[in-house]
């Protein structure tokens, strides 16, 4: 993960092996541990909170997953050109500048392959109308493993 | 010249009551202007271009309707005159839906004033053209007025569940970290997170509550205590470096006076935001702390694009923002510089500060906005 948070989730789950998935005592996230891997391994959060993308990034990693972090689409952007292996990204809808909708209507049209995830504070539904590609959704307050599920979709 | 919605260029068909009525235009507005600022308190800070807004239209209008033989029945009558009006009313000035009604109640009574003083007697359908006009002038005014607030209302709640769920949604996660975590400093790290997320967000809470009570006739309850600035700022700064990086200065003297202190702070945070806010980028943010006459003057500056000048009433009301705020996907409830202006105290307002505010009714506060400046001026006095 890059940003401020550098946690070492091997001193958290000894005896994993790098990018396997650490066990998740008392959560649903088990459910999710047990399901296919192969096509998700890196995954790019994006938020104009910086504390909610470090946290976002911090469970994903904690199950297994490796992440980047940005915290605008401009800096997503940047880092899906300079790191090829990214396999999704999950992504806040309202940030100023570019919004999350732009990032994932351009990173669409770039990568069509990448798996796209949103999530928003707003409950308006027109939030989602009239684009052109339907994408994955999750309302903020969300459950680490609602997103994982959603992810591995 | 007539300037009724049909865009009529040729009077001379209107009949000989019509054309005198038209002839008065002025003198009505006039005593209208007169009698508005002087009867709805509302009314009286509302610049003049704004508050003449559509009336000359809706006049000219009504003019038309009262000639016999004219196409035109009603001043409502094919054109959203009315509705302009009341839909204005909404979103740029402090008026609410009684204002609204009167000041149409008191055009009736200008137009039947003016024209009788001018000795323009008008029999019964006349009459009641003019009466049927301004009563459906007020029904599309109101609606209008009132779908402008409904949406204001639809706006406000879904920016307050977006910015109440961002602090939710922190909290929620380092507590999903807390319970995968076996590290005790990693817990320890997120449970600081969750505790200032939630404090957070009870503050927002607080905000709301007081903005909210304010704009329900309710006096804020203030605690006084002897407070210095100084402190409160340095609390408020160093929240706001960590936020925002290291871009304020602080400029003045240190002053000490009685303030309700969680108030006073709330107040200083939302100036500093909104300076942060709509200011440019990695620019200097200035506070400025003065005494004069038993007073702390404080103002916060910013560089960036002024706001409009008719904008700047606006980002007082509640839950408006400015318009260059909404283009610039600016995020906020629209009750943070309402929330400045609440309290508002029973002394007359200074003629020098446009527009001002004045702040808690322990206090004598005022808030300027000129340009990028927002100044605040509070008695260092005890106010008992």
């Amino acid at each position: 993960m890059q940003g401020i948070w550098n946690i070492s989730w091997a001193n958290m789950n000894p005896g994993r092996p790098p990018g396997g998935h650490p066990p998740a005592p008392d959560s649903d996230a088990s459910d999710v541990s047990e399901a296919p891997q192969a096509l998700l391994r890196k995954v790019l959060v994006v938020d104009d909170e910086e504390d909610l993308a470090n946290l976002a990034a911090a469970l994903l990693e904690a199950h297994g997953l490796d992440v980047l972090v940005a915290y605008s689409a401009y800096e997503a952007l940047r880092l899906l050109q300079e790191n090829g292996d990214i396999d999704a990204l999950f992504s806040d809808v309202v940030m100023p500048g570019m919004t999350g909708l732009q990032l994932a209507d351009a990173v669409s049209e770039m990568y069509p392959k990448l798996k796209v995830v949103l999530a928003s504070g707003y409950t308006l539904p027109s939030l989602l109308d009239n684009r052109a590609r339907p994408y994955l959704y999750a309302s903020k307050p969300y459950r680490i493993d609602a997103i994982l599920k959603l992810l591995h979709t | 010249m007539t300037l009724a919605t049909d865009q009529t260029r040729t009077p001379h068909n209107l009949s000989r009551n019509a054309q005198r009525m038209l002839a008065l235009r002025d003198e009505v507005l006039n005593a209208w202007t007169h009698s508005v600022r002087e009867r709805l308190f509302l009314a009286r800070d509302v610049r003049p271009p704004i508050l003449i807004n559509t009336m000359p239209i809706f006049y000219d209008n009504i003019v038309e309707s009262i000639s016999p033989g004219y196409p035109r029945t009603s001043a409502v009558d094919g054109s959203s005159v009315a509705s302009e009006h009341g839909g204005e009313r909404a979103r740029i000035s402090a008026y609410n839906h009684a204002a609204l009604i009167e000041e149409y109640q008191i055009f009736r009574w200008a137009i039947f004033h003016v024209l009788d003083r001018e000795g323009v007697r008008l029999d019964f359908h006349e009459t009641h053209a003019i009466n049927s006009s301004i009563d459906a002038g007020i029904q599309q005014s109101v609606e209008a007025f009132s779908l402008v607030h409904s949406g204001f209302r639809e706006r406000f709640a879904a920016a307050l569940t977006h910015d109440l769920r961002g602090p939710l949604s922190v909290t929620l996660s380092a507590l999903e970290l807390i319970m995968l975590s076996k590290d005790p400093a990693q817990m320890k790290a997120w449970a600081a997170k969750a505790l200032a997320n939630t404090r957070r967000m009870n503050g927002m809470v607080d905000e709301l509550l007081h903005t909210m009570a304010f704009h329900g006739g309710q006096r804020l309850q203030l605690q006084l205590t002897q407070v210095a600035i100084g402190a409160v700022l340095d609390e408020v700064l160093a929240d706001a470096v960590t936020a925002y990086g290291a871009r304020f200065e602080r400029v003045g003297v240190a002053v000490e006076g009685w303030w309700d202190r969680p108030a006073l702070k709330r107040v200083l945070e939302n100036l500093v935001s909104n300076a942060v806010k709509y200011g440019s980028a990695g620019t200097p943010i200035t506070i400025k702390t003065d005494a004069a006459y038993e007073h702390l003057i404080l103002s916060v500056h910013n560089e960036g694009a002024p706001i409009p000048p008719d904008e700047q009433e606006c980002i007082f009301q509640m839950y408006r923002r400015a318009e260059s705020a909404k283009r610039n996907d600016k995020q906020g409830w629209g009750i943070g510089l309402p929330f400045v202006r609440a309290g508002r105290a029973r002394l007359p307002r200074r003629a020098d500060a446009e527009p001002a505010v004045i702040l808690p009714r322990a206090s004598a506060a005022q808030l300027i906005a000129a340009g990028r400046t927002a100044a605040l001026r509070r008695p260092a006095h005890h106010p008992g």
